[in-house]
């Protein structure tokens, strides 16, 4: 009788719980998407009222700023200066890598050097970009080297904790057990350290990045030749306010472009493994 | 021919300081090519650091250990932990050809056979954080067969699992045992683990002494429902419960 009934009961309907995590996760994704549209025209509308409320010789329109970083662009200047800029701060970033990186290390890796590096490091973190602009400045005077030493010396800091702390979170367990199968100190360099020190690097670089653009172009406007931030100056002095929007604003989608399409790309290519990875990818 | 040779070793942690303290003294024993030998004893009597010296992962104090490979050649050892200890960033296969020496067929082809034999060929693709904790030990069990070992070290392999899971694993072990004839030296606080699997069992004590040295005589593949297996596990762990009595009258008596 009991069996009947069970065969009688009516088959529960199919249920895919892959294809129901896909769907949840299609839904948030379309939320997100709308809400970020909605963040840009709210961010339009009030351009507009502050434009039309200022006045627009004083704060140009949205559409007068996108005229003029067409105009700038057709002109090459853009090219020139944009390229001038971008090298610079990669220069700055290499100098910080270069240096930042092996402190990092030897904090990471010798309680010695900890002690030695530490609070210098992170005092040099601490110290207000601005500083490091006017100082470079008056090191290098009106050169490209300015620049280039102010971005190196915002990031070699961050990049210097950043690869400490990544060399100190070395799952001691991993190495102990390469060794057993006896694994080489390279092998295990390899395989085991600089697998747990890349999510650090990239932290420190996404950090860098951010930082490293602002002080270049505030070194520029300061005392550069060429670059973004000496057109900013330049079309400042001339009082052509669309035209420092402009650069601005192509400064930003270059930055947006950086980040989301090389850093954030990359980053979620190399560091796959991690659970958190995975589920943001479904 | 012996595998491994043990010849009165001793082991001293911070040795010349006040907080010198001997966990392993003057052990000595054998083990044959082909021989499953687990170590028990109570928590704290030297038995991982043993298996650690064993491995050369630990320095030893005085004393001599050998070991001999059937190639000639310098003996291979694997390894398998108490935890998985696979590379979170390496898929199964590739965490199981890192500890390989080279990347030939034949070797891919071997790695490929072991974890056919533990059940996880279809995950052979997939990072550890996907796998359950079970199958993460599955993938370090066949990692640890696939370097061929000349002799294979398990420190409490199946201590962090479920009684369930362990279980099963530890039938897996035995059928893959039993085809691959390795010499295992296996570590255990559990008696009853020790008697299915073992074709020996050296007890430890307190002080890192070796108590006894116990045959277990008994045909396979063993099964915990078995009632030779289980009078006889009943036994084993009749004398370590005397041992333990012993040494905590000796204590007693020292102090």
């Amino acid at each position: 009788m009991t069996d009947q009934l069970i065969g009688a009961a009516p088959a529960a309907p199919p249920t895919d719980p892959e294809a129901g995590a896909k769907r949840t996760a299609k839904r948030r994704r379309l939320r997100l998407t709308g809400l970020v549209i909605l963040g840009w025209i709210a961010l339009y509308g009030v351009w507009e009222y502050g434009s039309w409320w200022f006045g627009s010789r004083l704060l140009p329109t949205p559409y007068e700023v996108l005229m003029s970083a067409v105009e700038i662009v057709e002109s090459g200047n853009f090219l020139t200066d944009f390229s001038a800029s971008v090298l610079k701060t990669f220069a700055g970033f290499a100098v910080a890598a270069a240096v930042g990186a092996p402190i990092g290390y030897l904090m990471g890796r010798y309680n010695y050097w900890r002690a030695f590096f530490h609070d210098g490091v992170t005092i040099a973190g601490t110290i207000p970009a601005i500083v490091y602009a006017v100082l470079s400045l008056i090191v290098f005077g009106l050169s490209n080297l300015g620049p280039i030493l102010a971005v190196a010396l915002v990031s070699a800091p961050y990049i210097a904790l950043n690869v400490a702390e990544g060399i100190r979170g070395v799952d001691k367990s991993l190495v102990t057990m390469s060794e057993a199968f006896g694994r080489s100190p390279q092998q295990i360099r390899r395989e085991v350290l600089i697998p747990t020190i890349v999510p650090y690097v990239f932290a420190a670089i996404r950090m860098c990045f951010a930082v490293a653009w602002k002080v270049e172009a505030l070194t520029e406007v300061f005392g550069g030749r060429n670059g973004v931030g000496f057109q900013i100056r330049t079309e400042y002095q001339l009082y052509d306010i669309a035209a420092v929007l402009a650069w601005m604003f192509l400064f930003i989608v270059f930055m947006l472009i950086i980040e989301r399409l090389v850093l954030a790309k990359s980053e979620a290519r190399l560091l796959s493994w991690r659970p958190q990875e995975r589920s943001s990818a479904l | 021919m012996a595998v491994l040779t043990v010849k009165n070793l001793a082991k001293t942690f911070n040795v010349g300081t006040a907080k010198a303290s001997r966990v392993l003294d003057d052990i000595s024993f054998d083990v044959r090519g082909g021989t499953f030998v687990s170590i028990v004893g109570p928590s704290g009597c030297g038995k991982s650091t043993l298996l650690n010296i064993i491995s050369g992962v630990e320095e030893h104090t005085s004393g001599d250990i050998s070991l001999t490979s059937d190639s000639g050649g310098p003996a291979r050892m694997g390894y398998v932990f108490q935890d998985p200890r696979l590379l979170p960033w390496r898929s199964v296969m590739k965490n199981m050809m890192y500890v390989q020496n080279d990347r030939s067929e034949p070797t891919v082809a071997r790695c490929r056979k072991y974890l056919d034999m533990v059940g996880l060929t279809k995950n052979a693709d997939f990072f550890p954080g996907q796998l359950s904790g079970g199958m993460q030990q599955r993938v370090g069990i066949a990692r640890a067969f696939a370097v061929e070992p000349d002799l294979l070290l398990m420190d409490e392999p199946f201590s962090h699992l479920d009684a369930i899971t362990a279980r099963g694993l530890r039938a897996q072990l035995q059928d893959i045992w039993a085809q691959s004839k390795k010499t295992v030296v296996f570590v255990t606080h559990d008696v009853v683990e020790a008697v299915e699997l073992s074709d020996r069992i050296i007890v430890l004590q307190p002080g890192g002494r070796i108590y006894e040295d116990i045959t277990i005589d008994l045909p396979r593949p063993r099964r915990q429902t078995d009632p030779t297996v289980a009078t006889l596990q009943a036994e084993v762990l009749g004398r370590l419960e005397a041992m333990k009595a012993l040494s905590r009258t000796a204590s007693e008596v020292a102090a």
